[in-house]
C-alpha cells in the first residue's frame, strides 16, 4: 500500500526535527530504492519478475481479440474471393488509403471481383472502418501490430489474402 | 643488473600507463552499473541487449557501443563558438581526473627482496594537497566548456558549477582537516596504513569510524564536487537543457562523459583511502598477510580490497542519483553555506578539543 503524506505541514507549524534535518528522510527513500532493487534483482532469474519491462521482440504484449491491426481479405469455403469490388469499404475510409479496381467474372452470374485491392498502410490510420463497412464480410483485422519496413508499402491484393505471409515476388 | 632496469620501469612507465587505462575501462562498469542499476531501482531492465560474439553479457558491452556510436556521430561546432577553447575544455575537464588517482595508492608497499614498490603512480608526501590542487582545475574543463560554446544555458551550466564548486570545496577541504588531524599525515599511504590500527582492541581505525560527521560531509561534498544528483545543476537537463555540454557532440561530449565518471571514481578512490581503509583488509595488517601468504599475493587481496571498497562507494553514488531529487540553486547554496560550513567547523572544534578533554594527549 502505498502511504500519502501531506506535502506541508498542518497550519502554522513547522515540519518535527527529524524531517527538517531531511538525512533521516534521505535514508528511508534509500531504503526504500533498496528495496525494489533487491526485490527486482532477486525475482528476476525466476518466473514472476517485479519488473515491468516486456522484452520487446523476445516478449510481445497480449493484444486483445478485438485488436485492429494488419488487414486481411478472406476467402470463401472454394477459394474465391469474398470481396465483390462494392467498393464500400474504399468509400468509408476517411483517409481514402484503399484503392480498387473492380472486374467482372467471365460468368455473368458470380458478379464482380476486385482486379486490384490496393490498401496503402502508410496512410491507414486503423480506424477499421473499412471492416464494419464490408457488407460481406470480406475483410478483417488481424492482431499482427509488427508492419516496419524499408520501403512506403502498399499492400496488394495477394499480401492481403495471403495473411501477411509475404509473397515470394 | 637487469632487475633494477625492471622495477624501475614497472614503478615509473607502467603504472602511469595502466592505472589510467584501467580507470578509462572502468568507465564501462561505472556506465553499466549506473544503467542497469537505475533500471532495476526504477523496476525496469536497463539496457542488456548489445551482444558481444553473439553472447548478451547483461549489456555489460552497452558502453562500448555507445563510445562507438558517439565516435562516428557528426561533429558540431556552434558557429560562434571560440574555437580554441572549445576544444580545449574536453581535455581539461579530462586530465585532471586522471591525474589525481596518481596519488591514491591501491595497495601497500610491495617489499620484494630489497626493492620497495609502493602501489600507487606517485608516493606523494603531500598527496592530499596534491588533490585538492588538481581536482580544483577540473571546474576549468567545465566552465569554459559553458563559456566556449556561446549558448545562454551552456554558460548557466558554467557559472553554476563554478559557484557550486567553490562553496562545496570548501567545505570538502574542511571536512578533510579532521582526518589530517586525527591522522597527523598529508600522505595518503602514511593516513590509509594508520587505519589498520585497532580501536579499543577490536574496531579498524577507518576514517569513518573515528571522523564519522566528516565522512558524511565530505561524501555530501564530493557528490557536489563529482556535479552527481542531487547536486548536478551544472547539467539539470530540466532547467538549462544539459548544461555546460550542451553544446558538445561526438568524440568532446564522450570526453565530458567519461571524465564525469572518472571524477566520480577517484572521488571514490578518495573517500575510500581517507575514511574506509584504503586498501586495509579489517583486522588482516600487512605484516600478518605477509607472513602467511607472501607479498604477491598480499599485493594482489590489498588491490582487490581497495576495488571491492571503490566501487562500493562508486554504487551508492548511482543509489543516491536515482534515489534524490535535484536540489533548487538557493537551496544548494544554503545547503553548502549555512549547514555544510558550520558543520565542517564544528566538527574540526570537536576532533581537536575531545583529545585534550579525554587526555589521549
Ligand atoms: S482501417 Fe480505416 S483507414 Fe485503414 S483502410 Fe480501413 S477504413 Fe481506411
Ligand atoms: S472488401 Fe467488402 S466493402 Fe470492400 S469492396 Fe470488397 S466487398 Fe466491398
Amino acid at each position: 500500500m502505498i502511504k500519502i503524506k501531506p506535502v506541508s505541514p498542518p497550519e502554522g507549524k513547522r515540519y518535527p526535527i527529524s524531517e527538517r534535518i531531511y538525512l533521516v528522510e534521505i535514508f528511508k527513500g534509500m531504503g526504500l530504492t533498496l528495496k525494489h532493487l533487491v526485490r527486482n534483482l532477486v525475482t528476476y532469474p525466476t518466473k514472476n519478475r517485479t519488473v515491468v519491462t516486456i522484452q520487446y521482440p523476445d516478449e510481445t504484449r497480449e493484444y486483445s481479440p478485438r485488436f485492429r491491426g494488419r488487414h486481411r481479405l478472406k476467402k470463401n469455403p472454394d477459394g474465391s474471393l469474398r470481396c465483390v469490388a462494392c467498393k464500400l469499404c474504399a468509400e468509408n475510409c476517411p483517409s481514402h488509403c484503399i484503392f480498387i479496381e473492380p472486374a467482372a467474372y467471365p460468368d455473368p452470374s458470380m458478379g464482380n471481383y476486385p482486379k486490384r485491392y490496393e490498401i496503402n498502410i502508410t496512410r491507414c490510420i486503423f480506424c477499421g472502418f473499412c471492416v464494419e463497412a464490408c457488407p460481406k464480410g470480406a475483410i478483417e483485422m488481424t492482431e499482427v501490430s509488427e508492419m516496419a519496413g524499408s520501403t512506403r508499402a502498399v499492400f496488394d491484393k495477394d499480401f492481403l489474402l495471403a495473411d501477411g505471409e509475404e509473397p515470394a515476388r | 643488473m637487469w632487475i633494477d632496469y625492471l622495477v624501475w620501469t614497472v614503478q615509473n612507465l607502467l603504472f602511469p600507463v595502466v592505472v589510467p587505462v584501467v580507470l578509462l575501462t572502468g568507465v564501462i562498469l561505472a556506465v553499466w552499473i549506473e544503467r542497469r542499476g537505475a533500471g532495476f531501482i526504477q523496476d525496469r531492465v536497463g539496457p542488456n541487449r548489445v551482444t558481444l560474439f553473439g553472447f548478451r553479457n547483461a549489456g555489460l558491452m552497452q558502453p562500448i557501443a555507445d563510445a562507438l556510436k558517439l565516435l562516428v556521430k557528426e561533429e558540431f561546432i556552434p558557429e560562434k563558438a571560440d574555437r580554441f577553447l572549445f576544444f580545449l575544455a574536453p581535455t581539461l575537464s579530462m586530465i585532471p581526473a586522471l591525474l589525481t588517482f596518481m596519488v591514491i595508492p591501491f595497495g601497500d608497499v610491495l617489499v620484494l627482496g630489497k626493492y620497495r614498490i609502493p602501489l600507487q603512480v606517485a608516493d606523494l608526501n603531500v598527496g592530499l594537497l596534491f588533490i585538492f590542487a588538481i581536482s580544483s582545475l577540473g571546474v576549468y574543463g567545465i566552465v569554459l566548456g559553458g563559456w566556449s560554446a556561446d549558448n545562454k544555458y551552456s554558460i548557466l551550466g558554467g557559472l553554476r558549477s563554478s559557484a557550486q564548486m567553490i562553496s562545496y570545496e570548501i567545505s570538502m577541504g574542511l571536512a578533510i582537516i579532521g582526518i589530517l588531524i586525527v591522522f597527523e599525515s598529508v600522505r595518503l599511504n602514511d593516513i590509509v596504513r594508520m587505519q589498520g590500527d585497532l580501536l579499543f582492541g577490536f574496531l579498524p581505525r577507518w576514517g569513518i569510524v573515528v571522523q564519522p560527521l566528516g565522512f558524511l560531509l565530505f561524501f555530501v561534498a564530493a557528490l557536489a564536487e563529482t556535479n552527481r544528483i542531487p547536486f548536478d545543476l551544472p547539467e539539470a537537463e530540466a532547467e538549462i537543457v544539459a548544461g555546460y555540454h550542451l553544446e558538445y557532440s561526438s568524440f568532446k561530449f564522450s570526453m565530458f562523459f567519461m571524465a564525469e565518471y572518472v571524477n566520480m571514481m577517484v572521488a571514490s578512490g578518495f573517500i575510500v583511502s581517507l575514511f574506509l581503509g584504503g586498501w586495509q583488509i579489517p583486522w588482516l595488517p600487512t605484516e600478518a598477510l605477509v607472513a602467511h601468504v607472501g607479498p604477491i599475493l598480499t599485493a594482489v587481496l590489498q588491490v582487490a580490497a581497495f576495488a571491492v571498497k571503490l566501487w562500493f562507494i562508486m554504487w551508492v553514488f548511482v543509489w543516491v542519483r536515482w534515489t534524490l531529487p535535484r536540489f533548487r540553486y538557493d537551496q544548494l547554496m544554503g545547503l553548502g553555506w549555512r549547514v555544510m560550513l558550520p558543520l565542517a567547523l564544528a566538527n574540526i572544534f570537536v576532533t581537536s578539543v575531545v583529545p585534550f578533554v579525554l587526555g589521549v594527549y
